[in-house]
């Protein structure tokens, strides 16, 4: 998992991020954010995944389990 | 949001070169956003009137357009084109260049560059990457995306295998996003000292994540 909160944090533009946190409490999520992390769970993780399941995750820590199953 | 994907067409370019110019906090670095709305006007009647482009939008059901992108099958063919319509551009940028005379240097350099085809700022021979975009004020992530691959989709149907574009080193957000569906071929300088990397897209492999009935079997 450590991998992948690493590759969110490079997205946000943060050294480290509080998993407990969703990802709009980000200041720097928008929607190029949110393009770049399906791109990067579909290259690096092979799974496709929509805007709503970033939305629908009640925090980062949730949306990685989720990826990582 | 549901969208009508079609072939944008000349009759577009107006809205086509706003969505361009609303997206300017991503790209403040580039010059066609600060040539102001007359320039980029003109710039997209001769994109979308070019033979040689492909240019797709989406179209919400009010028939207001959200999001486009284009290619040009044939870069070389379309520098000349858009030298056979310098005059009208050099007119469109007329305005922006009284308010704004510091711009005149960019836009001879890019001139220049465009005369002697010499490749300085954008791929000079082959497919090519053109602009792709989303109105900020009408986010739709999955309609982003779709736009961008209907582009390719468009290419990959003209037997296009690859295609090449390129993105401001400097602009890292944007950077991220397009090399985790391309690949750094290339890193070069411009004259004006912004660093800039040719991207490589693997159109014949190219993995369709929103049109998956493309995705190679």
């Amino acid at each position: 998992m450590d991998q992948l909160i690493a590759k969110i944090a490079d997205i946000l533009e943060e050294n480290d991020i509080d998993v407990t946190k969703k990802f709009e409490d980000y200041d720097n999520w928008d929607s190029l954010s949110a393009l770049t992390l399906i791109a990067t769970i579909d290259s690096d993780y092979g799974k496709q995944i929509l805007n709503k399941d970033i939305a629908s995750a009640e925090s980062i820590e949730a949306f990685c389990k989720m990826i990582l199953g | 949001m549901s969208y009508i994907y079609r072939i944008a067409k000349t009759s577009d370019a107006k809205r086509i070169a706003q969505i361009h110019a609303n997206i300017k906090d991503v790209n403040s670095l580039g010059i066609f956003v600060l040539m102001g709305g007359a320039f980029l006007r003109q710039y997209y009647r001769l994109v979308l009137s070019d033979p040689y482009s492909v240019c797709v939008c989406a179209e919400n059901f009010d028939g207001r357009i959200d999001g486009f992108a284009f290619a040009l099958l044939d870069s070389k063919k379309h520098h000349k084109y858009l030298m056979k319509h310098k005059f009208g551009l050099a007119a469109s940028a007329i305005g922006t260049l009284l308010i704004r005379p510091m711009l005149l240097k960019q836009l001879f350099l890019r001139y220049k560059s465009l005369e002697n085809n010499d490749g300085t700022y954008a791929t000079q021979e082959g497919v090519r990457n053109g602009y792709w975009g989303w109105d900020p004020d009408h986010k739709d992530i999955e309609g982003a995306m779709s736009i961008e691959e209907h582009i390719f989709a468009m290419l990959k149907v003209l037997g296009v295998k690859d295609s090449y574009g390129e993105v401001d080193i400097d602009n890292p957000r944007v950077l991220k996003y397009v090399t985790k569906r391309a690949s750094i071929v290339e890193e070069v300088t411009l004259p004006d000292g912004r660093r800039r990397a040719v991207v490589h897209t693997d159109v014949e492999n190219y993995k369709f994540h929103i049109l998956r009935q493309f995705n190679n079997k």
